[in-house]
């Protein structure tokens, strides 16, 4: 395989965690639904779009960056006076990167919840173990 | 470097790291409450999640400050080193994402949070 497969198959790869996580994130929020749980689905549901939009971008680049044209002189009978990157793709990597950390930041705030919840069940589950309940018929 | 490349790269780590102690804390919990101790998963994500960022830094690392580049290695090795940083860091995030997954098919019906 050569260098340019092997980036375009880290990129899929790369992708594919997004997906699998907002498929967990799916599990979670359609068992049970709260605000930690929302900010994980919202948060996946973000970075998993920016992502999609950014994996077309980097896949195109790929192409162009391992052309043989690409850093020789030939570049510019190829493609003439234009440059490599179009002028509106600066902003469009600083949008999807203030929206990648949009994301990454709910998520993680909504995990921290999600374990706080799940800390609070143990605690209650080990009192629970030492304080005899009215349900019980044997106390 | 300019100060935006700075803030840009800080407020990227910075970011980084709430997701993965988000990740790393949720998992934590996920492995403490379930009753029987099945779920390694968790465990098992949280090793891989690890051993994702040590890549990463290493990458950005070796990278950004041009430590490879600046020392006698060829530029071919430099490509290879990068590329196998890259595809690592991909390997690692995915399989991270498929330990939290299964943590999560595992554990959705053990405990649940209410309200």
């Amino acid at each position: 395989m050569s260098n340019q497969d092997w980036v375009k198959l880290a990129l899929y790869v790369w992708l594919s965690a997004y997906v699998i996580y907002f498929l967990a994130s799916c599990i979670l929020i359609c068992h049970t639904k709260n605000l930690g749980r929302w900010l994980i689905f919202s948060g996946t549901l973000l970075l998993l779009f920016v992502n999609l939009a950014l994996f077309a971008i980097e896949h195109d680049i790929i192409e162009m960056a391992y052309s043989p044209y690409y850093e020789t002189a030939d570049w510019k009978t190829y493609m003439g006076d234009q440059p490599l990157y179009p002028e509106w793709q600066r902003y469009f990597y600083w949008i999807s990167s203030l929206a990648d950390v949009l994301g990454k930041i709910l998520v993680g705030i909504g995990l921290i919840i999600e374990g706080r919840k799940q800390m609070k069940i143990l605690r209650l589950r080990q009192m629970e173990k030492f304080q005899p309940t009215t349900h019980n018929p044997a106390h | 470097m300019k100060y935006i490349e700075y803030a840009q790269m800080g407020a990227g780590g910075l970011t980084w790291l709430i997701f993965l102690a988000g990740l790393l804390w949720c998992n934590f919990a996920w492995w403490r409450t379930s009753r029987c101790k099945r779920s390694l998963f968790s465990m098992l994500f949280a090793t891989i999640t690890a051993l994702g960022l040590m890549a990463m830094i290493g990458l950005i690392a070796a990278i950004e400050t041009r430590f490879i580049s600046s020392s006698t290695l060829d530029s071919e090795l430099i490509e290879s080193l990068s590329l196998g940083g890259f595809v690592m860091m991909a390997v690692c995030w995915t399989l991270s994402s498929i330990a939290f997954f299964l943590a999560v098919i595992t554990n959705v019906n053990r405990a649940q949070p209410r309200g």
